[in-house]
């Protein structure tokens, strides 16, 4: 079949000159919040009048109509079905022309004791302060500090995180203290990054997640450029101990890593190396 | 819950394995103790001589180092300080053996949990404090 040349798209649009020209500014999707009992909301604009549909996905690749209307301007959107699901993705659909942005959460549960978090979502409220809300008193959040070769602690005392301005970035991970005895559930809400990642790994130690929010084998599933006589740490929230993945010979001697959504890990390189992901998923 | 003589326990922690000797420092000082580090057994002689400390707990390999070597230069430096070997090797009667006779108080496995780990180090300290 003969490809459509843009003019040829922007006609079958338009319905060219002379007739009612339908809008093709794409829908756009964003304030996004996650509730504590677990549904998500977030805000659409669509053009007044226009047929849209709001489609759900888990991994990016498989999308699932969940929600159609005609759009009456800006306009809230409640998934319930959220509950069902620890990370989920929306995007607008209107005519064919998708929002720019696809939006979601990524949950993770923080053990009583030690859990490593990641972040896996761009532009989100990623303050300590929004991230941690729910936290009780004695929460500790740790990130590495690769230079002086120790962890740095940020704690949350007389509600008050000690170092106040500190976030969970993209692709930045850390160590969780829950200081009770309740399991606690972290979200972290934002942009799924569907162009092109290279996050440099440096030989050492250091803390890494993934860019990526899909769960599966560090290597080759998500792409972690392991090489020989490297070793991942992960830690293990509900034995509270961690467990050892050496890399030699070309293979997993213990079987591959698996790392979840909104995970981190601790990784012992020999040499430094590049973690590069171009996840192309959304439609041109 | 922090017990009030916890605060006044100081433990050296050696070793160069930064993921379990920084997570395990942390776990401690959230229990309420107080905790130094050490990569190289250099730097842990020196803190040694510098600090009154309750409790080492030593890897048994330190880089290129012997952690058994350096458990005998802490007895031989600091008699009653007691010292827990602690390995990634996994269970070695030999070493196992080797490092109670040099002077060891406990043997552990850094694939235990952390809460097994805490109750060795306070079992280390209660039978030191005691003797």
């Amino acid at each position: 079949m003969r490809k459509r040349s843009f003019f040829e798209k922007i006609r079958a649009r338009t319905g060219g000159i002379g007739k009612r020209a339908e809008p093709f500014e794409p829908p756009t999707i964003g304030s996004a919040v996650r509730f504590p009992y677990g549904p998500f909301q977030f805000k659409i604009e669509v053009s007044k009048g226009v047929l849209y549909e709001i489609e759900a996905t888990t991994n990016l690749r498989n999308w699932l109509s969940i929600f159609r209307s005609t759009a009456s301007g800006a306009s809230d959107f409640l998934d319930s079905d959220a509950a069902k699901f620890s990370y989920r993705f929306y995007r607008v659909n209107s005519n064919g022309l998708y929002s720019v942005k696809t939006i979601g959460y990524a949950s993770i549960i923080l053990a009583p004791g030690f859990t490593m978090v990641g972040n896996p979502l761009v532009g989100g409220h990623d303050s300590l302060a929004e991230l941690f809300k729910e936290m009780p008193e004695g929460t500790i959040v740790s990130k590495f500090d690769s230079r002086l070769h120790r962890l740095r602690e940020n704690a949350l005392k007389g509600g008050i995180w000690s170092n106040p301005g500190e976030r969970i970035g993209f692709g930045e991970g850390a160590i969780v203290f829950n200081p009770s005895s309740d399991y606690r559930v972290l979200t972290f809400v934002g942009e799924a990054n569907l162009d092109g990642v290279s996050i440099p790994v440096p030989a050492g130690f250091s803390i890494q997640t993934s860019t990526v929010p899909e769960p599966g084998a560090l290597y080759p599933d998500l792409r972690f450029p392991i090489s020989d006589e490297d070793v991942i740490h992960l830690f293990d929230r509900d034995q509270q101990k961690y467990v050892l993945y050496p890399y030699n010979n070309g293979t997993w001697s213990a079987g591959p890593p698996i790392v979840g959504v909104a995970e981190s890990f601790w990784v012992a390189k020999r040499s430094p190396g590049n973690w590069n992901w171009d996840l192309m998923v959304r439609p041109n | 819950m922090i017990r009030k003589h916890q605060m006044s326990r100081h433990i050296l922690f050696v070793d160069d394995e930064v993921p379990i000797r920084e997570t395990l420092a942390l776990y401690f000082r959230a229990k309420g103790m107080k905790v130094t580090t050490a990569e190289t057994g250099e730097e842990a002689i020196r803190l040694s001589t510098e600090i009154p400390f309750s409790l080492v707990i030593l890897d048994v390999k330190l880089g290129n180092e012997s952690g058994l070597d350096l458990l005998e230069r802490f007895k031989r430096m600091h008699p009653n300080l007691p010292v827990i070997m602690f390995t990634s090797l996994g269970e070695d009667p030999d070493l196992l053996t080797e490092a109670l006779a040099k002077g060891a108080s406990a043997y552990m496995s850094k694939s235990e949990s952390l809460d097994q780990l805490m109750k060795a180090v306070e079992r280390s300290m209660q039978t030191a404090s005691t003797a």
